[in-house]
């Protein structure tokens, strides 16, 4: 049963990714993120991990791409016009990608052996635990990243503000 | 929290507070209390310089050996500060004539330098990454601070999209790192490879690979077999993001139009800070946490010198535009510290900090000509425009003929020891290849420094170029960096102990 939902939803995530980069309008990619989003919260929970299963759809597939939505709809942006792409990432970047991507699964799999695959439950993890963590161990990232949302804060102001001069 | 634990982050809390005191002045007061921000500014790079010469005595790991206060964390810090204090003095007259607002400058430099110091001082992946994003997203912000010139917003664009990008290269490294050893602290993943190396030597023939699901609960212990193919996927995909950073080849596409587009000053602080502060993290991650797979890695790093020299130099031989042909050249500088940082020793990281600084000086010096001769709307920074300099206004030509001569590596200058004590650790690493090759390199570069020279002694101008009084915040500032650089090319010691000192730390704490 677990190899099963596993193949559904990776599957799925797959797809809709790919989906996102063919499609031309950009509501319609925005709407294959949402599906991104979903398999990958549902493979999280299936590896026992449902604080981040809650996380992805409550901030990504949630605010997020509420946030993308709304930006799409206030802009009116239309359908896409594709620009003549350079010749290089055409012959070469497409095959660089496969390489890259051929090269990481050969390594991955070799190191993974099939049977050692990970089950519902494997992880002790739990909310409880990743809570400990982040305000014991990993305390100082946590008060650190207050700087970097502020440093998003003030550029957003500055780069958007009406000139006043 | 223990109040010790407040110390080793004093200098960054103290940033982080001016920060935001400079941030709600420049809001409230009216536009020209300039001056007002920039007091404030510096006085809070005093304060955090102080605070790192104190943080000597209490040296450490701190934070669940999360962040350390060591030599090597020290020197960047100080570097940083001056880097910054440097950038925030030269600054004023360039905001005031484009009319940019001067409090959220002086804060984004502010938290970005905070940033930069988390990245010196971080033993920790998550730590390192949250720094490096911190100071990128700073200076993505920063790159686009002329709003109304159209390069400007262009060239912030293409470093936010292809530096996200990069970013991401990075975070899969992590990831990979953390699957192949169990942890993301430096010194454990070192302590973790040292382990299985040394039982691998012993004999221990075993076919366990990784930590399979029974072996994650007993992390600390890491695999029995090294998993050299995932540690070395990991380690390629940490350096694709740092290198990026580095602006070193085949990663540096990017670095000549967000050069040219940014705000000089800004392009004179990343070429600098940043730069430096991303060198930090990949002395720490590669000799330290991946120090045990160096006979892979260090194949990556010698190609990638080689490629950044030769691309850095022969590009710029092709350039008219000044602020294009010192992103070049400074894509040829990241290649010369990739050059001592191959020869992965103690001389070798030595040579790397020294060359950080010498670089540091002379960069900020030949940007800070370009800024001011650029006028209002940095309309005068092409190579002609520098014709007859040298009779217009001796002074400034003598100065920006010392930071390029510097930047050759002519004898008695910063450079000239920085690219010593380069080829110096690099021969004795027996890395004599490299070593020719780039001490060719020197030589394609003295042709486009000295073709700026040409320009500014022995060609006439061909169109008025007006030559505003060099104020004295510029003029301390150049007098700063021509003296330090000439001070750095005659009594390099000092400096070149602390380096040493911060070498020998990283590479013997483990």
């Amino acid at each position: 049963m677990y190899p099963l939902f596993f193949f559904v939803f990776a599957t799925a995530a797959v797809g809709f990714a790919i989906n996102l980069l063919v499609q031309r309008h950009p509501i319609h990619s925005a709407l294959s993120l949402i599906g991104v989003m979903a398999s990958l919260a549902s493979l999280y929970l299936m590896l026992g991990a449902e604080f981040i299963a809650a996380v992805q759809v409550i901030v990504y597939a949630g605010a997020i791409m509420v946030l993308f939505v709304f930006v799409i709809m206030l802009l009116n942006a239309g359908e896409e016009e594709r620009t003549d792409r350079s010749r290089l990432a055409k012959y070469l970047g497409m095959p660089l990608f496969l390489v890259f991507l051929v090269t990481l699964a050969t390594i991955l799999s070799r190191q993974f052996s099939p049977n050692s695959m990970v089950q519902f439950g494997d992880f002790p993890g739990h909310t409880a635990d990743i809570g400990r963590r982040l305000f014991q161990n990993f305390l100082l990232p946590f008060e650190v990243v207050s700087i970097l949302i502020l440093i998003a804060i003030v550029g957003a102001v500055v780069l958007a503000r009406k000139e006043t001069y | 929290m223990p109040a010790w634990n407040l110390t080793a982050i004093l200098p960054e809390a103290i940033l982080t507070v001016v920060g935001i005191v400079v941030m709600l002045l420049g809001s409230f007061s009216s536009q020209n209390q300039d001056r007002g921000c920039r007091t404030v500014t510096l006085m809070g790079l005093a304060g955090a310089t102080v605070a790192v010469v104190a943080q000597r005595q209490h040296q450490g790991a701190f934070f669940d050996g999360m962040f350390l206060v060591d030599p090597f964390g020290i020197f960047f810090h100080l570097l940083f500060f001056l880097i910054a204090a440097l950038v925030v003095l030269s600054s004023a007259d360039y905001l005031q004539a484009e009319k940019l607002t001067v409090g959220e400058f002086y804060t984004l430099l502010l938290f970005g330098t905070v940033g930069m110091g988390l990245m010196a001082s971080a033993n920790d992946l998550i730590l390192s990454f949250i720094g490096l994003e911190i100071s990128s997203l700073a200076s993505y912000v920063l790159v686009g601070f002329r709003r109304g010139v159209a390069s400007s917003s262009e060239s912030a664009l293409k470093y936010f999209l292809l530096g996200s990008f990069a970013t991401a290269f990075f975070l899969y490294g992590i990831a990979l790192l953390f699957g192949a050893t169990g942890s993301t602290r430096l010194t454990q993943i070192q302590e973790i490879l040292r382990n299985v190396s040394g039982r691998a030597t012993a004999g221990a023939a075993g076919t366990v690979l990784l930590p399979t699901p029974s072996t994650l609960s007993s992390l600390a212990q890491g695999p029995e077999q090294f998993p050299t193919a995932l540690l070395g996927l990991a380690a390629s995909l940490l350096f694709v993001g740092l290198a990026f950073k580095v602006s070193a080849a085949p990663f540096q596409v990017w670095t000549p139009d967000v050069y040219q587009g940014a705000p000089t000053p800004v392009t004179a602080f990343l070429s600098t800070g940043p730069k430096a502060a991303a060198f930090a993290v990949f002395l720490r991650v590669f000799l330290v946490g991946l120090e045990q797979t160096a006979d892979q890695w260090s194949a990556l790093l010698w190609v990638s010198a080689a490629l950044s020299m030769f691309i850095g130099n022969l590009a710029a031989l092709w350039q008219s535009n000044m602020k294009r042909l010192l992103a070049y050249s400074s894509i040829a500088h990241a290649g010369y510290m990739l050059v001592a940082f191959t020869a992965h020793s103690v001389d070798g990281t030595s040579a790397v900090l020294f060359y950080l600084v010498a670089y540091a000086v002379m960069n900020l010096g030949a940007f800070l000509v370009v800024t001011h001769l650029g006028n209002r709307g940095e309309r005068y920074v092409e190579m002609d425009d520098y014709a007859g300099l040298g009779y217009r206004s001796p002074l400034l030509a003598a100065c920006l003929t010392i930071f390029l001569l510097s930047l050759i590596g002519i004898p008695l200058t910063g450079g000239f020891l920085g690219k010593f004590y380069v080829f110096r650790s690099a021969l004795q690493a027996d890395l004599i290849g490299l070593t020719i090759l780039s001490v060719v390199n020197s030589a394609i570069a003295a042709y486009y420094y000295l073709r700026v020279m040409v320009a500014m002694y022995m060609n006439a101008p061909e169109r008025p170029v007006p030559l505003e009084p060099v104020s004295s915040s510029v003029g301390v500032t150049l007098f700063i960096c021509a003296g330090g650089t000439l001070w750095l090319g005659v009594f390099p010691q000092s400096i070149l102990r602390l380096a040493e000192n911060a070498a020998q730390w990283l590479l013997g704490a483990g």
